[in-house]
C-alpha cells in the first residue's frame, strides 16, 4: 500500500524530523517494511552533502567504508567532514564537477556500495522497519530543516531491502528526490527506454522509474514543473507521488485518483499525508484539509527568506 | 440537598427510561435487551458495575440519563468506541458524541439501531459504513468512503467528504454540504446522496438505482455506465460518462431538488434553474453491433 508524507516550511526552518517521523509512525499503518526521509537542511560547510549506503554483512564486515570513502572522494574535491552512521557514511565536501562522475566514482569503491543522495541541502535516510526504530538510529526527529519528504513502504512488487526503499534521488541531478505509492504498470516498457538512453537504474523497483525519468526530462532540459506535469499522462497505473528539490516540493497525481493525499496549508507552512489521521499526529491543533484531485499536479517554493538564509550559512560556513 | 435531589430524579429517570449503564457484557441478541431492562427497572439501585450506591456513581448516571453520552476516541480503541455505540444503542441511548475523532478509520461502522451520534470533528475512512437507522452528524470532514453500503439512516456531513462518499448504499441519505471526491456514489442502488460542492472522477460510476444531487461541478466521467438511477448536476460535468445523458427536468423533479436542499439548507448553493438531469441512455443494457464503437469506448 505505502505511504508517503511531505512538509515545508515556508519562511523559515522547522521541526521537519520531529514532524515526519510522527506522521511516518502512524503511515506505518499502510507501510512496515521500511522507513525513508529525503530531508532539506542548511549545509553547515561544504558545498556538497553526499550520503552513501554501504553493506553491513559478513564480506564487508572488516572494511573501513568511512576511511575509504573519503579517499575516494579526496580524489575529486575536498572532503571536509564525514560519520559514519547504521549503514551510511556520510561525506559534506567541496566539489564542482560533474555529479555523475563522482557518484560513478564512489559506487566503484566497492561491494553493494550504492550513493542514496547528493545535493547541497539534500539527504536521504532510508531503513528496514518502522520509523521509531529509524529515528533511534540516526537521530531524525531533532533535524531541523526547511522541508522534507517522506515513505512508508509496503513492498508489493520488489524486494524488501534499504535500496528498494524509498525515497529514490534523481541522479545525478543534486537534491531531488521522490517518493511514490503506487504501481507503475508501464515500468519494463519506460526502463528499457531509459537504460538504452543511458540511465543507470540501482533496483527493480517500479517507484525508481519516477526519478530516473524526471531525471531524463531534466537533461533534455525540461523544467522541473514541466517533468513532473509530463508524468500524469506518460506514467501508467496508479500513483501519487511528492517530489522535492533544493528549494520546493510537489505532489502528482494519477487520473483515477486511486492512491490518497490529503493536504493542510497554513502561511506558515503546508504539509501533505496519504491519510488526514496522520496529519493530526504531527499538529495538534485545528487544521483545514483537502484531498488532492485526480490529475492535479502542485508545488510549494521556499519563500525568499528561508532560501536566502540557506545559501548564507553555506557560503559563510 | 443536590445528592437527595439527584437522586430523586435518578429514579424518576429510571422509571421512565430504564437504566442505561451496563459496562461489562455486550448484550447482542435483542431479546435479552429487554429482559436486561425490565430487571434493572424493578431494582434501580443494583448497579450491575458491582459498585453501590456512591455519590459518584449515581451522578454519573444522572449525567448519562440526562445528557447525550460522550466517548472520548483518544481513549479507545476503535473496538472499543464501536462496542460501546452498539451497546449504548441497544441499551436505549438515543444520542452519543464521538469527541477527539482526528480523522480514524471506521467510527460508528454496522450500527443497526436508531440512535444518534455526533462526531465532534473529522471522521477518516468508513465512518458510518453498513449503517441501518442511525443518523450521523460529523461536524468536520470526512476521509473516504463515508456511509459505505448503507442501508437505511442518514449521514450529514457538515464540511468536505473524500473519495467514495456514499459508495453502494441501498438506502438512506448521505449528505456533504462541501466538496467529495473521486468516485463519489460508485454502483449507488438506492438511496440519496447530496452533494452542496463539487465532485470528483467517475461520480456515479455504475449507477444501478436511487438518487443523486451534486449542486457544484463534476469532473470526467459523470455516471459512466449507469444503469438506472437520476444525477441532478447544478454545475458543469467536464465530460459526460459514457452513456450518461441529460434529459429534461419535470415539475416533479424541480420540487424535489428544492425540497431536499432546503431541508439540508443547501438552497443557496445554487439556483434551481441550472441543474440538469441526468440519467442512463440505455445503450449498454444490451450489446449491439449498432453502437460497437460505444462499447469500445466504454470498455
Amino acid at each position: 500500500m505505502c505511504g508517503i508524507a511531505g512538509i515545508l516550511f515556508k519562511q523559515q526552518e522547522g521541526p521537519i524530523g520531529e514532524i515526519l517521523i510522527q506522521m511516518l509512525a502512524d503511515l506505518n499503518r499502510r507501510g512496515p517494511d521500511s522507513t525513508g526521509l529525503a530531508l532539506y537542511g542548511n549545509l553547515p560547510k561544504g558545498n556538497l552533502v553526499v550520503r552513501i549506503k554501504v553493506d553491513e554483512d559478513a564480506r564487508h564486515e572488516s572494511m573501513n567504508w568511512e576511511a575509504s570513502l573519503v579517499e575516494t572522494a579526496q580524489e575529486y574535491g575536498k572532503v571536509r567532514d564525514s560519520s559514519r552512521a547504521g549503514q551510511y557514511v556520510r561525506l559534506v565536501m567541496d566539489y564542482d564537477g560533474a555529479y555523475e562522475e563522482l557518484t560513478a566514482a564512489l559506487e566503484a569503491s566497492g561491494e553493494g556500495v550504492e550513493v542514496f543522495s547528493m545535493g547541497q541541502h539534500l539527504e536521504i535516510v532510508k531503513q528496514m522497519g518502522k520509523a521509531r526504530a529509524v529515528d533511534a538510529t540516526y537521530g531524525l526527529s531533532a533535524i531541523r530543516g526547511t522541508h522534507g519528504i517522506s515513505h512508508t513502504r509496503m513492498a508489493t512488487e520488489s524486494r524488501v531491502d534499504i535500496s528498494h526503499s524509498h525515497p529514490f534521488w534523481a541522479r545525478p541531478f543534486p537534491d531531488i528526490a521522490v517518493v511514490h505509492n503506487g504501481h507503475i504498470t508501464n515500468y519494463h516498457k519506460l526502463r528499457r527506454r531509459l537504460e538504452i538512453k543511458g540511465h543507470h537504474f540501482n533496483t527493480g523497483n517500479d517507484s525508481e522509474v519516477i526519478a530516473v525519468y524526471i531525471a531524463d526530462m531534466m537533461q533534455q532540459g525540461a523544467t522541473l514543473d514541466d517533468a513532473v506535469r509530463s508524468t500524469v499522462t506518460t506514467l501508467d497505473g496508479s500513483f501519487t507521488y511528492l517530489v522535492a528539490t533544493s528549494d520546493s516540493i510537489g505532489f502528482a497525481r494519477d487520473q483515477f485518483a486511486l492512491k490518497p493525499l490529503m493536504i493542510t496549508e497554513t502561511d506558515e507552512f503546508v504539509a501533505m499525508a496519504s491519510e488526514e489521521m496522520a496529519l493530526r499526529k504531527a499538529f495538534p491543533f485545528e487544521l483545514e484539509t483537502r484531498e488532492a484531485q485526480a490529475r492535479e499536479v502542485r508545488t510549494w517554493k521556499l519563500e525568499r527568506a528561508a532560501s536566502a538564509k540557506a545559501l548564507e550559512s553555506a557560503v559563510a560556513g | 440537598m443536590e445528592r437527595g435531589g439527584g437522586l430523586v430524579l435518578v429514579l424518576l429517570a429510571i422509571r421512565f427510561i430504564g437504566v442505561p449503564y451496563t459496562p461489562d457484557g455486550f448484550a447482542s441478541p435483542h431479546e435479552d435487551k429487554h429482559k436486561a431492562l425490565s430487571s434493572t427497572q424493578l431494582h434501580p439501585l443494583s448497579l450491575q458495575d458491582g459498585g453501590d450506591a456512591s455519590v459518584s456513581t449515581i451522578f454519573t448516571i444522572k449525567e448519562r440519563v440526562c445528557m447525550a453520552v460522550t466517548l472520548d476516541c483518544a481513549t479507545l480503541t476503535i473496538r472499543e468506541i464501536n462496542t460501546s455505540i452498539k451497546r449504548l444503542a441497544l441499551e436505549g441511548e438515543r444520542e452519543i458524541h464521538l469527541i477527539h475523532p482526528e480523522a480514524r478509520h471506521n467510527l460508528g461502522v454496522a450500527v443497526f439501531d436508531p440512535v444518534t451520534i455526533v462526531v465532534e470533528g473529522t471522521a477518516g475512512y468508513f465512518c458510518g459504513s453498513m449503517n441501518d437507522g442511525a443518523t450521523f452528524h460529523v461536524l468536520g470532514n470526512c476521509g473516504w468512503s463515508v456511509g459505505e453500503c448503507m442501508l437505511n439512516g442518514e449521514i450529514v456531513v457538515e464540511r468536505n467528504a473524500a473519495s467514495g462518499t456514499g459508495a453502494s448504499i441501498r438506502g438512506g441519505t448521505v449528505v456533504v454540504k462541501g466538496h467529495v471526491g473521486a468516485r463519489t456514489g460508485v454502483a449507488q442502488k438506492g438511496g440519496l446522496i447530496v452533494v452542496g460542492g463539487d465532485t470528483g472522477y467517475m461520480t456515479g460510476f455504475m449507477m444501478q438505482r436511487g438518487t443523486m444531487i451534486i449542486c457544484g461541478n463534476a469532473a470526467e466521467g459523470l455516471g459512466d455506465s449507469m444503469y438506472s438511477g437520476t444525477i441532478y448536476l447544478g454545475g458543469e460535468a467536464t465530460q459526460l460518462g459514457n452513456d450518461a445523458v441529460i434529459s429534461e427536468m419535470n415539475e416533479e423533479d424541480k420540487r424535489f431538488l428544492s425540497e431536499t436542499l432546503a431541508k439540508y439548507g443547501l438552497s443557496h448553493k445554487r439556483a434551481l434553474a441550472d441543474f440538469k438531469k441526468i440519467g442512463s441512455g440505455g445503450r449498454l443494457h444490451n450489446f449491439s453491433k449498432a453502437d460497437f464503437e460505444l462499447w469500445r469506448v466504454a470498455m
